[in-house]
């Protein structure tokens, strides 16, 4: 269950790779997640955050094919709301500002995944 | 001539000769009138008379007539064998010789011939007791036969002759006698001339006796001779010894003091004789002697002030001096006391004195009472007296007073030094007055000048004593030789300890004769003329150094510095050289190393484009390589290389952390090894890696650093871009494996079972192994997978024959990376449907895959439209039941658009599948990660 202080967690997904993308969606489900998109740019990303009601997390993915996530990062961080990352590179490929925002490596253990929400939340 | 005239003649002669003889008492005009007489008589040309000297064997020539001048007193015949005038003497007969050519007998004087004389007669005259005298000598020009009655005549003659000359021998001899005696008595006012009995009572007082001695000759008579000696000699009975020597020897040597009437001494050189009458009895004593006061004063002052002097040299210090010399003075002069002081404005400091009889003035007194006035009187070479201090004017009762109740009754002080503040002197005091003598004086001032001398050497001595224990301190304090050379033989005089730590040669050792030589054998054979030069320099006063090389006894060959000066003397000619002498082996070493290091060095910038520096610490001067100024981003020589203008060219981020590092080894004495960026003018950033050492002198300071850079730019950015090669490869990786786990669960999730699950996992893994294939075969960054590579591909892999299959469309049209994956396999799922369930599954099947590359018309973008279509196949009879899983159609529906932004469409056809698919693909060459 992801524990984000609400009854029902919904949990932005920003993904380019369609099979990574649906994989971490149905498994999100599973958990009893409301999956808001999964999207696969950063435009298509911001317009859901803005469009969308609240969003209680977000999973990124940096690297969405050539393009990096971070603008989404910042939106959801000024607005509080908490993410992870998932990523192919190396975490300490990251910038210094997100030091702090758990990364966690593909292929994605999606249980661990949706921990580091937890607690990224918490 | 007949016999009577002669004879007559003859007679006459001789009582001519006899009258002659008794109106004179001449002896000379007496013989010459006899030769006079005699040749007349005969009728000869010549005659003369000789006197024997017994002493010297010959016959002197006393008178005569016809001779030439030079003769008479001077010609001699040697009284030999073959003189007939010896022989006419030993045989007190005549000898006669008629021709001489004829006379084989005799040898005849040379002056006779000169004369002419042929025919001679030689007769001797005898003294009374025929004591021969000499010859009587006739002589003719002609050859002359003399006759008995010419004979005859002659020893008449001579025996006439005998007792006249004796006579008148003695009364000449009396004469001389007189004559000396009168000049002794006229001459005696210089002599004692006393006579006295045979008990040495005072008979006769003469000459210079009363003068000298003071005594009148009625004071004298009758006393005692030895009232004239001094009472020690008397005591010492040398008035008795003096007379018993007469006695013995005939004359006794009186030379000593005497005294005088007034008991004031006088020194007689003389005699005291003996004499005796014709018995040979004592008859009394003849005392003479000459008044030499005088000179004995003067050699005794000599020897006095030799001996003061010799006594002064051998003291070294100056109240040691001082001290013997007042001693000295004191007994000379007959003082009360000699002091030698020292006067400071009014006070007077005595350091040393001599007393007879009277009080010590050692020690401090006040002058005030003498008077400024006074005491200004005691300057540089003056001689203040006074006979009597009580009636000196110049002095004021108070002084007097002082000076008095200091038994200073008369003095003579004499200034010995005076410096403008302190005046020291030499003091002689009497305590009654007396009169200072010009000998006094004189003995004053020379004792003063030997005193001054002496003073003077011992504080040279002093100094130079001081100076030299000095010298020797340091000497053996310091490590470094300290020599000292004579300037002209160039021998060792002094060697300080450390020579023989430097040399490995023993101090006594080197200082031994001729060691000019050994000492230059020591030097290396190539550094000795320059040594030697740099002597004779210091020789002729230059002060210079030199560094040179010597090989010690035990072979070890060792650097020194000399650093020499010439040593003069106080008339400013070099007399001595001296010289600081220090081992410098290991400086050299590390020089030499240095230099070395340098040379590798610059090989090392020919050879490896190496941006060098050289750093001397001490000055900052900084050297740089051409390379170093280019990586500076300075054009060559464009400015003066220095620490400042390399920090100024280091990225201001990473500047501290230079120059930190540079601290670090510069104090931890390690390598430098360095990372840095230099900005260049034109802005580009510039990476540069520098490696250095520094040097450092033997008190471990800094000396100099030297180092190398090169550029890392390239490096750096190859590095950069690998970094970024392995993170993409990382993340495709990454990525692969996720695609390949979601296709196997998604795989897995449409398996009927575990066999059917393998067969078309493997199937599908196959594909993206083909997939990864051709991405990696790509060449470089800018390569790309082409849609015809990877249509042919995944046909050819199905086994897709030619016959069945048409395959149309551009080549070379350029997919993105990340859309090469996904769209293999689109297609892979499209090919196999189409080999299990559509065209390429039936003999009567056909598949068309054709594309175009066309520009949308919105966004300017290239699209790349894919047709697949497969005829042939017969859809009624399998229903509208999809085949297969639809996974295929899931790609290409969903997946395709949403990761790629495809448009797709899928639909089942009457004769199979048709499915199109249009995807944007970029032309842009410059994004790498497409």
């Amino acid at each position: 269950m992801i524990d984000l202080g609400v009854p029902t967690s919904r949990i932005l997904v920003v993904e380019d790779e369609y099979m990574l993308a649906t994989e971490m969606s149905s498994e999100l489900s599973a958990a009893g997640a409301v999956v808001v998109g999964p999207v696969p740019t950063v435009e298509q990303a911001t317009a859901l955050t803005q469009e969308s009601g609240a969003i209680d997390g977000a999973i990124l993915d940096v690297n969405l094919g050539g393009e990096l996530v971070y603008p989404v990062a910042d939106l959801l961080a000024r607005s509080g709301i908490s993410f992870v990352f998932v990523t192919g590179y190396e975490t300490s490929a990251l910038p210094q500002e997100y030091a702090a925002v758990p990364c966690i490596m593909k292929p994605v253990n999606m249980a661990e995944a949706i921990r580091a929400l937890g607690r990224a939340g918490g | 001539m007949g016999d009577h005239s002669d004879r007559n003649d003859r007679q006459r002669a001789l009582a001519d000769f006899g009258d002659f003889v008794l109106d004179h008492d001449d002896l000379d005009e007496i013989l010459t009138e006899g030769c006079r007489l005699v040749a007349a008589t005969l009728g000869a040309d010549l005659a003369k008379i000789m006197e024997i000297e017994r002493g010297s064997n010959t016959a002197i020539v006393r008178a005569g007539v016809g001779w030439h001048d030079g003769v008479i007193g001077r010609a001699r015949v040697d009284l030999n064998d073959r003189s007939s005038e010896a022989y006419a003497i030993e045989e007190f007969e005549p000898v006669i010789t008629n021709d001489i050519s004829d006379e084989s007998r005799f040898v005849f004087p040379r002056f006779l011939r000169d004369h002419g004389v042929v025919a001679l007669v030689n007769v001797p005259i005898l003294l009374p007791g025929r004591k021969p005298f000499g010859i009587l000598q006739v002589d003719a020009r002609h050859p002359r036969s003399f006759d008995r009655a010419d004979i005859e005549f002659l020893k008449t003659y001579a025996m006439v002759l005998g007792p006249v000359i004796d006579r008148l021998k003695t009364v000449a001899e009396l004469r001389a006698t007189d004559k000396r005696l009168r000049l002794v008595v006229d001459n005696a006012r210089a002599y004692v001339l006393i006579v006295s009995d045979a008990d040495d009572k005072i008979t006769d007082w003469l000459g210079g006796s009363e003068q000298i001695l003071g005594w009148t000759a009625a004071e004298a008579v009758g006393q005692g001779a030895d009232m004239i000696f001094t009472e020690d000699d008397r005591a010492n009975g040398v008035p008795e010894r003096e007379l018993a020597n007469a006695r013995e020897c005939g004359h006794s040597a009186d030379i000593r003091w005497h005294l005088r009437k007034d008991g004031s001494k006088v020194f007689l050189d003389g005699q005291t004789i003996a004499l005796r009458d014709a018995s040979d009895t004592l008859k009394g004593y003849y005392k003479i002697g000459q008044d030499q006061t005088e000179r004995k004063r003067n050699e005794d002052q000599q020897a006095f002030l030799l001996e003061l002097s010799d006594s002064l040299r051998s003291l070294s210090t100056v109240e040691e001096i001082a001290l013997e010399a007042a001693q000295r003075l004191g007994p000379v002069l007959n003082v009360h006391r000699v002091i030698y002081g020292a006067i400071n404005d009014s006070e007077m400091n005595v350091s040393a004195e001599y007393t007879a009889g009277v009080r010590s003035l050692l020690g401090r007194h006040h002058l005030t009472s003498l008077g400024a006035e006074f005491l200004g009187r005691y300057k540089a070479g003056n001689l203040v007296t006074s006979n009597d201090v009580a009636a000196e004017a110049g002095i004021n009762a108070a002084g007097k007073e002082s000076l008095l109740n200091r038994q200073v009754a008369a003095f003579a002080d004499l200034v010995i030094f005076d410096d403008g503040s302190i005046v020291n002197f030499l003091g002689v005091q009497s305590a009654s007055p007396r009169t200072w003598s010009s000998l006094d004086q004189f003995i004053i001032r020379e004792v003063g000048e030997r005193l001054r001398v002496a003073i003077d050497r011992a504080r040279a001595e002093g100094g130079r004593r001081e100076s030299e224990a000095r010298l020797r301190q340091f000497g053996e304090a310091s490590s470094d030789v300290i020599w000292i050379r004579d300037a002209d033989t160039l021998q060792w005089e002094y060697l300080s300890p450390a020579f023989e730590t430097v040399y490995g040669i023993a101090v006594e050792k080197a200082l031994t004769a001729d060691n000019i030589d050994t000492w230059r054998e020591m030097i290396v054979e190539s550094d000795r003329e320059r040594v030697i030069d740099h002597l004779d320099r210091v020789r002729a006063g230059d002060e210079r150094s030199v560094d040179f090389r010597i090989r010690r006894p035990d072979g070890e060959i060792r650097w020194l510095r000399d650093a020499s000066f010439p040593i003069r003397s106080s008339d400013g000619r070099v007399q001595r050289i001296g010289g600081i002498r220090r081992d410098v082996t290991q400086s050299k070493l590390a020089e030499e190393r240095l230099v070395q290091s340098e040379e590798r060095l610059s090989s090392a910038v020919e050879v490896g484009k190496l941006g060098l520096w050289d750093w001397d610490v001490r000055t900052g001067a900084i050297h740089w390589s051409d390379e170093h100024f280019r990586m500076e981003g300075y054009e060559v020589g464009e400015i003066t290389p220095s620490y400042d203008a390399w920090v100024s060219r280091i990225h201001p981020d990473d500047r501290s952390a230079a120059e930190e590092a540079i601290r670090r080894s510069m104090e931890g004495r390690e390598e430098f090894a360095h990372e840095f960026r230099t900005v260049h003018p034109d802005g580009s950033v510039h990476w540069l890696s520098g490696r250095g050492k520094f040097f450092y002198d033997d008190a471990r300071r800094p000396l100099r650093m030297v180092g190398a850079m090169v550029e890392t730019t390239e490096r750096r950015a190859w590095e950069e871009r690998q970094k970024v090669l392995v993170a993409e490869l990382q993340h495709r990786t990454r990525n692969l494996i996720a695609v390949v786990r979601s296709v196997a669960e998604t795989t897995a999730r449409s398996s009927i079972d575990l066999a059917d699950f393998r067969v078309r996992y493997r199937d599908r893994l196959d594909a993206l192994a083909r997939v990864q294939g051709l991405l990696s075969r790509l060449k470089d960054d800018v390569d790309r997978v082409t849609f015809d590579d990877l249509i042919h591909m995944e046909l050819s892999a199905v086994g897709a024959s030619s016959e069945r299959t048409t395959v149309e469309g551009p080549a070379g049209v350029r997919l993105r990376s990340s859309t090469v994956q996904m769209l293999a396999m689109a297609i892979h799922e499209l090919a196999t449907n189409a080999v299990k369930y559509g065209a390429l599954g039936r003999p009567s099947g056909r598949l068309s895959v054709t594309w175009s590359l066309d520009p949308d018309e919105d966004d300017g973008r290239r699209w790349l439209h894919i047709n697949w279509a497969e005829s042939g196949v017969d859809m009624s009879a399998a229903g509208s039941v999809p085949r297969g899983t639809g996974q295929g159609r899931e790609l290409i529906e969903k997946a395709l658009p949403y990761q790629l932004g495809a448009r797709t469409a899928y639909s089942l056809g009457a004769g199979g599948i048709h499915c199109t698919i249009s995807i944007p693909v970029s032309n842009r060459l410059e994004d790498p990660h497409d």
